[in-house]
Order: structure tokens, then C-alpha cells, then sequence
């Protein structure tokens, strides 16, 4: 894994996020999801920059939309995880794997 | 549904950057409808709140709008850039333009200085504003004389009958007097003061001085008190005198006199109208000269001020003196004398009533007019600043086409030209100040004679800012948008663009230019020649090689003039008051009338104490009867010069043997002598009496052969007056010291003359340098057409000797009105005769054509092979 794809720790959560909140992804509903599956109270402005910033990288991709009588009657900008993000994600999850096998004590002896 | 908290809000719409405003304040919104239906309005408001201040960071913030304000930065720094390869690129321009620019204003700065110094006689007192002189005036019938100083006992009257005074207070002098102080371990120690001021107590109550030592308000309490200056201090109680130990101190003043210090004050500052390095209290004075200070008809050396507490009553204050004057004066001179209060800050610069004792003045009309003369400077040097930067934008036409052609917008170019300009001007003022603060010391010592000492302050700094924004306004904004206006397609199309941009302009300028130039020039001219008429004028005496002396007692003054007649190489010896000319505002005035006459019939005259050898000494011819032959006590002979026997209906024959009353007693005429000039030449010639008389005999007048007799003289002084301080001064020297203010005003016209000339060559060198250039092709193809030299020197030099010619013809009637004016001021004065003005436009015309034809003869005869190779 190269120096330029190095993903931060919130970085990954945000981009693994849009994948799991799927066609819905936009700012409050991940930080919704956060909240939901991971007890963890993340701040809206956070989860905003992350995703610019994933976007700039490549890995997400947006559109506005979704103009609802809600929110003030504000445009929605949603995300969607890119080809390059899935790659990545699914890259740095191998390489996850691959060490967590070379761990020893991690094998259960009592299993 | 509630609505958005309105300040959060705003605040967050200021700051986001307008491409993500839609998306997370729909977010944010969502989130607060969500958050006040499950926690309600308040923690929701406080929860945007926060959410609003979260996402105050970088990345949501809008990008500074920054973009296009920092690009000014850049254009900023583009434009520096380019001002300074200019600068570097057009040496000789930008060197003339500096030069010019730097000098001028260096010269402004000096002269602001000036001003300010001159301005500011007596401000710094904390009652400077409240304190007026009592000023005299009085009516005779030949004339008004105007008086700064009055009668002595005025000051004490003044102060028992009006209240309304907060102080009245009286001096006298400075005057000089000898000092010594004798001490136990380094023996004596001897001095002569110049400025020795005799003052009562209130006297630095209303002065503002810095004590080192002493109490202002009890200092000169007691008869025999002095307040000294750390100077005099210092020479009498050695360099590092203790200031505590020297209060108490006993100085002698003439040997015998024992005057206790009682105040240690700093040396005084150069700004002050009454120096004084030694206050002696008045009281002492007093004592010494019991007649003169109880006298209310004389007027000798003495000044008094008053302090007014309400301002708005002065006038009515002086009114009310009139009417009670007549409780002091006599019937005669309550008639004649009327008193005035004169402002305390206006008495060096308003001349009516004449300088303080020992003091001088400068006209508010002086002043105003070397400002002027100083602003003049600066125009020219502005002008041709202007004349260069449009001369040249000819040549930067195709640079401004081209920018024109990339975008660059009018104020763009304007903006690139000012800062460019404003460089220049810049560099030039950083130059002005340096110039003007090293020369301020040459500027004093220049004018040494009134005691200058200008000194650079902080302000002056400001002051040249505020001159240099004002410069880069005016040098800046024609030029600039001449250079902006040009059309890009023909400017690119065609390089003789701007030729004719700013040609009428640069034309009248340097109209302009030459007319102050030239006014200048024959300004110089007629100071000079009357200066030259001052010191070659016949006089009706002769003065050279006479050396005068202070007799400073009467006794052994007959020895000692004996032993001087013995001395080799000394001609004639004479004692009396003083020179035929007055000198130093030394003259004794008298009045003078037939006995039967009553006394306020007198007309004016100046007497003077003479001798046998008096005429002889100064080669003085009688017209008719005889010399006076021995002084006496009691005076009973006259010589009088012939305007007073005009003055009287005589002839020089019949007036010989007649009886004459002046103020101080009556005596018979025994010669009448022709009129000299008694009064130094800005001045009439007065009717003069000359008279035996053993009193005011304080000079001795010595003929001297050689410099090298003055130690022989010096010699048989210190024999007859062990106790006494030799000095001495040339009559000559001490007559030319009475026009020292025209020496000034002549040097300081040759200078400004020379510097304008300067300016204005500097100019010229410009414009034609710069024409060459551009006319580089054309007197290529002229000379191969067959022209010669001459005929295109004359093609450069025709416009310029026009525009100088047309100056000439401008200047010589406003400097002929305005020498008239200044030449009315002397009674003895040159006429303006044609020749001077012809001068002064030949000598302009020459220094102008001379630097044009040396810059375009060298374009002329270049080989036209190389003017026509290129392209």
C-alpha cells in the first residue's frame, strides 16, 4: 500500500459508512449511521470536510439532489463511493487480513 | 417549526464558502428541526450554535475574496519590479529626476525649519500667551517714534495701580559687565558677560526657564541675588561644579560688587528674545543707576511685561493706561508718549516696534516670502518631474499597448504609473531628509550671526511625509493618466502615439519654469549691485584702519591715551561716544531748537561726544568756521552738520556764532561740517551735533598703519586697566556688520538662484535628451538630405530658446514691481537699470541653450550610417 493511498482511521469509517448507508448517504444520515453501529458521537462539521475530502481524492463521487419541504427546502448533496474507493477499501481490508493472519496470539487456544 | 437562530445563521452564510452553503445548512437545519422536536428550541438553538462555530475551519470557509485583493498584492509587487528596472534603465532621467526632486525638497524641509525657528520666540513660556511688552509710541512733530522699551518707573506704577495684572515686570539690559569669583584653592578667576539682564523677582516667575538649581519664585528676592546659566557656572566654578554647593557662591561683578547666586538655571534656549546669561535683581540695578531708574521722561534699555489674566481685556487695559498716564508724566511728555501692549509671541516677528535689547528680528514678511521662495523651488522641480514622465510616455506608449491589449484595465495602468512615480518621489524625500539633516549644522553655522540653532526634530519627518504625498499627487496623477489614455491599437500600430500628448502642457511648464528662473536670476543680480552699493558708497567719513575701543572708566583715560599716541605706527587718537556711523543701535538721540522755542519744537538729531582730533581722525571736512578745541564739563561748543543749519533757515556762514538748545543744555555753533552718514544706509541721514562735552566718552578711536599695533595697544591696556578685559573692533567691520541681513538675504538669493538654474538645466537636459532619441531617425535622413550641424542644432534649440525668451519677457516686469518694492525699504538705494535684467536673461538663456546644444550636438553629429542602420 502506497504512502499516497493512506486512508486516516475516521477517513475509512466515513468512506466504509457511505457504502453501508448506500443510496441514502449524505451528511446527517452519516453521521446517523455512526451513531447507530458504532455508539460514537461524531460532530456533523467533521463527517462534511472528511467527505470533500474523500471526494477530492477519488474515492467518492456526489450529486445534489433530493429537494425536500424539510431542511428548508435545501437541495441534499449525496455521495456515492467510487470504483477507486471500493478498490481501496476492499485493498486495505486484504492487507488487514493478511497481517491479522501472521498474529499468533490470536489464535484461541481454548476453542 | 421553528426557525434558525438569526445571528448563528447569518454569521454561518457570511463565512462558508457560497458552494457549500446549500448542503450543510440543509444539514444543519435538519439536524435542528430534528433536535428541537426531541430536546426542544433552546438546546436546539445552542446546538446549531455550536455547530456553526465547528464548522468555522478551513475548507468550509469561503476562499478570500480575497483571490482577486491578494492579486493586488501581486500587481503591487509586479509594479515595484518594473519601477525599478525603469528607474535602472533610464539613468539619466531617473538621476535628474532624483537630484532635482531631492534637493528641492531638501531645501523646502530647511526653509519649514526655519520658519518654525523664526515662529517660535517665546512660545514655550507657560504664560507666553498672557504676557504682553509694553511698547511706546511718541509724537514729535517731524516724526513717530516707535519704542519697545519705556521709563523705568513705569513697571512699579503700573503694578500698585492695576490689579488686573497678574504680573508686571521690569529688566533692563542685557548689558555687559565684568565678573570675577575668587576661590581658595584655584585662585581668580575673571570674566567679562555680554548678556548680563538686571530683572525683579517676578521676572522667572512669568519666564519659563530649566532650574538646575534655586527656587523661581524666591530667586531674585533679595538686592544682591543673581540667577546664572550652567555656562557661566561652569566658568566660574570649574567643568564639574556642584549645583547644591554653588548657591551661596559670592561673584564680584566690576571688582566690587558682591552678588550672591542664588539659582542655577540651564543655558538658555536659542529661541528666546531677551538672552540672559546672568540675572541680576533689579533692585541692584536700581541702587547703581538711582536718575535713569526714577526717570519717567528717559528711555534707556528697559522692558517691561505684563501678564493679563483675561485675555479679552487687553485692548481696554491699554486704553485705561492712556488715561491714567498723566498721574506719572509730566505735562510735555503726557502729550507726546502713548503706551500699547504688544503679545509676547509677536515681538520677534512684527518689527514696528524693534527687537528687545541685544535681540533681533525677522519680519513675518521675510519669513513668508522664503517660504515661498523655497515653494517656487519645489514647482520647478516638480515641473520637471512631470515634463520628463509625459516626455517619456511616448516611449512607453507600445508597453501600455500591450498591456491594454492583455486586459489591463485604465485603473490598472494608472495604478502601475503611480507606484512607479511614487518610487522615485520616495527614494527622492528618504534623500531630502538626509540631505536636509546634514546640512542643518552648515545652515547655522551660515547664519551664525543670529545665533541659530535649528535642529531636526521627529515632526520634521512627518512634515516631509505630508510634502511627499503631496509631491506623488501632483507629479503623479497627470502623467499617469496621460500614459493610460493611449489607445492600444494605435499605440501598438504606431510608436508616434503619444507624441502629442502633453506637448502644450510640458511647453507651459517649462515656461513657467524659466520665469521663475529668471526672476530669480535678476533678483540676485539687483541684491548684489545694491549690497555693492552699500559697501562702495561714500559714507562723508573715512573709516579704514580704525580700531575702536571700550573705555570702561573715565580715569586714566588721558594717560592712557597719551601712551597710545606714543606707540609707532598709530596715527591719530580720538575718544568720544562712537564712530560717525552708528553702529550696533548705539546712538545718542537728542532734540534740537533756538532757545526762545519751547521744548516739544525740538527736531530730531544725534549728538555725539567728540575731540579736537575727531575730524582730522575721520577725514570729516568743515564747510565753515572752526574745530572745537577742549572738552569741558560743562560743553560749550558745537559743530553741527549742514542739513541741521538748513533745518533752521541759515547758512553754513550765519550760523556760526549762533546759540542752539538740545536736551541736555545750550551752547554756541563754532564749525558747520558736510552731512555723513551717521545712520547705515537703509536708513536717513539725521542732523548730527558734535560736542565738547567730558561725559559718554567711551570709546577710544585709534588709526592704526598695521593689524600688528593692536599688540602694542593691547600692551599699554593692561597697564592702565589690570582689572579690565581687552577687546576690540574695526570700524569698517563693525559698519559692515549692519548689513548683515542683506549679506544673508544676497547669499541666500545667489544660492537659490544657482540651485534653480541648476533644476531647471537638469530639466532641459531631459526633455532634449529625450527628443534626440526620438528624433534619432530624423536627423539621419536631414544629414544625409544634406543639412549641417548647425541647422539641426537650431532645429532642437529654436523651441527652448523661444520659451526662454517668452519667460524674459514675463519675468521683467514682476521682479521689476517686486525689487522696486524691496529696494523702498532703503533710503539710499540703487536704481533698476535695463542692464541688470538684460544680465540676468543672458546668463539664463546661455546656462539653458549652452546644456541644450552640449545633449543635442551630440545626436547631430552622430554618422547618420549608424542612426538609420537599424531595422
Amino acid at each position: 500500500m502506497s504512502r499516497t493511498n493512506y486512508l486516516g482511521e475516521f477517513e475509512e469509517l466515513i468512506l466504509t459508512m457511505v457504502l453501508v448507508v448506500g443510496d441514502e448517504a449524505y451528511g446527517n444520515t452519516i453521521v446517523k449511521a455512526i451513531k447507530g453501529h458504532q455508539h460514537r458521537e461524531v460532530n456533523l462539521s467533521s463527517v462534511h470536510i472528511t467527505l470533500y475530502r474523500l471526494e477530492e481524492k477519488g474515492y467518492l463521487e456526489s450529486s445534489m439532489g433530493g429537494a425536500t419541504k424539510e431542511r428548508g427546502g435545501r437541495k441534499k448533496r449525496y455521495f456515492k463511493i467510487t470504483n477507486t474507493g471500493k478498490a481501496l477499501l476492499q485493498e486495505m481490508k486484504d492487507a488487514r487480513t493478511s497481517l491479522w493472519k501472521l498474529t499468533p496470539q490470536l489464535q484461541f487456544k481454548t476453542v | 417549526m421553528s426557525k434558525l437562530p438569526g445571528i448563528p445563521n447569518r454569521l454561518f452564510q457570511w463565512y462558508c464558502d457560497p458552494l457549500l452553503v446549500e448542503q450543510i445548512l440543509g444539514d444543519l437545519e435538519e439536524q435542528f428541526d430534528e433536535d428541537s422536536a426531541a430536546l426542544g428550541v433552546r438546546k436546539a438553538r445552542w446546538r446549531f450554535t455550536w455547530n456553526v462555530i465547528r464548522f468555522f475551519r478551513p475548507g468550509i470557509i469561503r476562499k478570500f475574496e480575497g483571490s482577486r485583493k491578494l492579486n493586488y498584492f501581486g500587481m503591487f509587487k509586479h509594479n515595484l519590479k518594473i519601477g525599478w528596472r525603469n528607474i535602472l534603465r533610464k539613468k539619466s532621467t531617473s538621476t535628474i529626476n532624483i537630484v532635482g526632486l531631492s534637493t528641492a525638497a531638501a531645501v523646502c524641509l530647511l526653509t519649514v525649519i526655519f520658519y518654525r525657528y523664526e515662529t517660535s520666540f517665546d512660545h514655550h513660556h507657560e504664560l507666553s500667551e498672557h504676557t504682553y511688552r509694553v511698547v511706546q509710541t511718541t509724537q514729535r512733530p517731524d516724526a513717530e517714534l516707535y519704542w519697545g522699551t519705556t521709563a523705568y518707573p513705569l513697571a512699579a506704577a503700573l503694578r500698585s495701580d492695576f490689579p488686573d495684572f497678574e504680573f508686571v515686570t521690569q529688566t533692563a539690559g542685557p548689558m555687559q559687565r565684568l565678573f570675577g569669583y575668587k576661590n581658595s584653592n584655584s585662585g581668580k578667576v575673571l570674566f567679562e558677560e555680554g548678556h548680563v539682564l538686571f530683572a525683579d523677582e517676578y521676572y522667572p516667575q512669568v519666564f519659563d526657564f530649566d532650574w538646575i538649581a534655586g527656587d523661581p519664585a524666591t530667586a531674585l528676592n533679595e538686592p544682591n541675588a543673581v540667577i546664572i546659566t550652567e555656562k557661566v557656572a561652569q566658568k566660574s566654578f570649574g567643568e564639574h561644579f556642584d549645583p547644591s554647593t554653588a548657591i551661596g557662591e559670592v561673584l564680584l561683578l566690576n571688582n566690587k560688587d558682591q552678588l550672591i547666586v542664588k539659582g542655577i538655571i540651564e543655558n538658555n534656549r536659542p529661541n528666546i528674545n531677551l538672552k540672559a546669561n546672568m540675572i541680576v535683581s533689579y533692585e541692584f540695578f536700581k541702587k547703581h543707576n538711582p536718575y535713569p531708574t526714577g526717570n519717567w521722561s528717559g528711555n534707556y534699555q528697559g522692558t517691561t511685561f505684563v501678564v493679563v489674566n483675561n485675555l479679552a481685556q487687553s485692548s481696554e487695559i491699554g486704553r485705561k493706561i492712556n488715561d491714567w498716564k498723566k498721574k506719572y508724566l509730566n505735562q510735555d511728555d503726557d502729550e507726546i508718549i502713548s503706551y500699547g501692549l504688544q503679545p509676547l509671541p509677536e515681538i520677534h516677528t512684527e518689527t514696528k516696534y524693534g527687537a528687545t535689547p541685544g535681540g533681533y528680528q525677522i519680519a513675518k514678511s521675510t519669513l513668508d516670502v522664503s517660504l515661498m521662495v523655497a515653494f517656487f523651488i519645489l514647482v520647478i522641480a516638480i515641473i520637471n518631474f512631470v515634463n520628463l514622465v509625459t516626455a517619456n510616455a511616448t516611449i512607453r506608449a507600445k508597453e501600455v499597448g500591450v498591456r491594454k491589449a492583455l486586459g489591463g484595465g485604465k485603473s490598472i495602468i494608472i495604478g502601475q504609473f503611480v507606484t512607479e512615480n511614487a518610487l522615485l518621489v520616495g527614494l527622492s524625500f528618504i534623500l531630502a531628509i538626509g540631505i536636509a539633516y546634514f546640512s542643518l549644522n552648515y545652515l547655522n553655522d551660515f547664519l551664525q550671526i543670529i545665533n541659530l540653532e535649528l535642529s531636526f526634530q521627529p515632526s520634521d519627518i512627518a512634515i516631509a511625509l505630508a510634502f511627499c504625498v503631496l509631491v506623488i499627487l501632483l507629479t503623479t496623477v497627470y502623467p499617469s493618466f496621460i500614459l493610460s489614455s493611449f489607445n492600444p491599437t494605435k499605440a501598438l500600430y504606431n510608436r508616434e502615439a503619444g507624441e502629442s500628448k502633453g506637448v502644450g502642457l510640458r511647453k507651459g511648464l517649462t515656461f513657467f519654469q524659466f520665469t521663475i528662473v529668471q526672476v530669480f536670476v535678476i533678483a540676485a543680480i539687483v541684491v548684489g549691485m545694491q549690497l555693492q552699493y552699500f559697501n562702495t558708497k561714500s559714507l562723508g567719513f573715512d573709516s579704514d584702519k580704525v580700531v575702536s575701543i571700550p573705555i570702561p572708566y573715565p580715569e586714566g583715560m588721558d594717560v592712557f591715551m597719551n601712551e597710545l599716541k606714543t606707540l609707532n605706527g598709530v596715527g591719530e587718537v580720538s575718544i568720544g561716544s562712537g564712530p560717525p556711523m552708528a553702529v550696533e543701535n548705539f546712538a545718542l538721540g537728542t532734540r534740537f531748537r533756538l532757545p526762545h522755542q519751547g521744548k516739544n519744537d525740538g527736531l530730531g538729531a544725534e549728538m555725539k561726544i567728540v575731540d579736537s582730533t575727531y575730524l582730522e581722525l575721520f577725514h570729516i571736512p568743515l564747510v565753515a568756521g572752526r574745530n572745537i578745541r577742549i572738552n569741558k564739563d560743562r560743553f560749550d561748543e558745537f559743530v553741527v552738520s549742514k542739513s541741521l543749519v538748513t533745518s533752521l533757515g541759515w547758512t553754513p556762514e550765519e550760523a556760526i556764532g549762533e546759540r542752539l538748545t538740545i536736551n541736555e543744555g545750550e551752547a554756541t555753533i563754532v564749525g558747520v561740517i558736510d552731512d555723513f552718514h551717521n545712520h547705515s544706509l537703509q536708513n536717513e541721514k539725521t542732523p548730527v551735533v558734535l560736542l565738547n562735552w567730558r561725559a559718554f566718552q567711551w570709546r577710544a578711536m585709534i588709526k592704526v598703519s598695521a593689524f600688528d599695533n593692536l599688540i602694542g595697544i593691547e600692551e599699554k591696556w593692561a597697564q592702565q586697566y589690570p582689572e579690565q578685559i581687552f577687546s576690540y573692533s574695526f570700524v569698517d567691520d563693525s559698519i559692515a556688520k549692519e548689513y548683515v541681513i542683506e549679506q544673508m538675504i544676497y547669499t541666500g538669493f545667489k544660492f537659490f538662484s544657482a540651485l534653480v538654474i541648476l533644476i531647471a538645466a537638469l530639466g532641459i537636459f531631459g526633455l532634449i535628451s529625450f527628443l534626440t532619441l526620438q528624433k534619432r531617425k530624423e536627423i539621419g535622413i536631414r544629414r544625409v538630405l544634406g543639412a549641417s550641424i548647425a541647422e539641426i542644432l537650431v532645429l532642437f534649440n529654436k523651441q527652448f530658446s523661444f520659451l526662454i525668451l517668452l519667460a524674459f519677457v514675463t519675468a521683467v516686469p514682476l521682479v521689476w514691481y517686486a525689487m522696486n518694492q524691496w529696494l523702498d525699504s532703503f533710503t539710499y538705494r540703487i536704481n533698476l537699470s535695463l542692464w541688470m535684467f538684460v544680465a540676468g536673461g543672458v546668463i539664463t538663456f546661455i546656462l539653458g541653450s549652452s546644456v541644450a546644444v552640449m545633449k543635442s550636438y551630440r545626436a547631430a553629429t552622430l554618422n547618420p550610417a549608424e542612426s538609420l542602420k537599424d531595422e
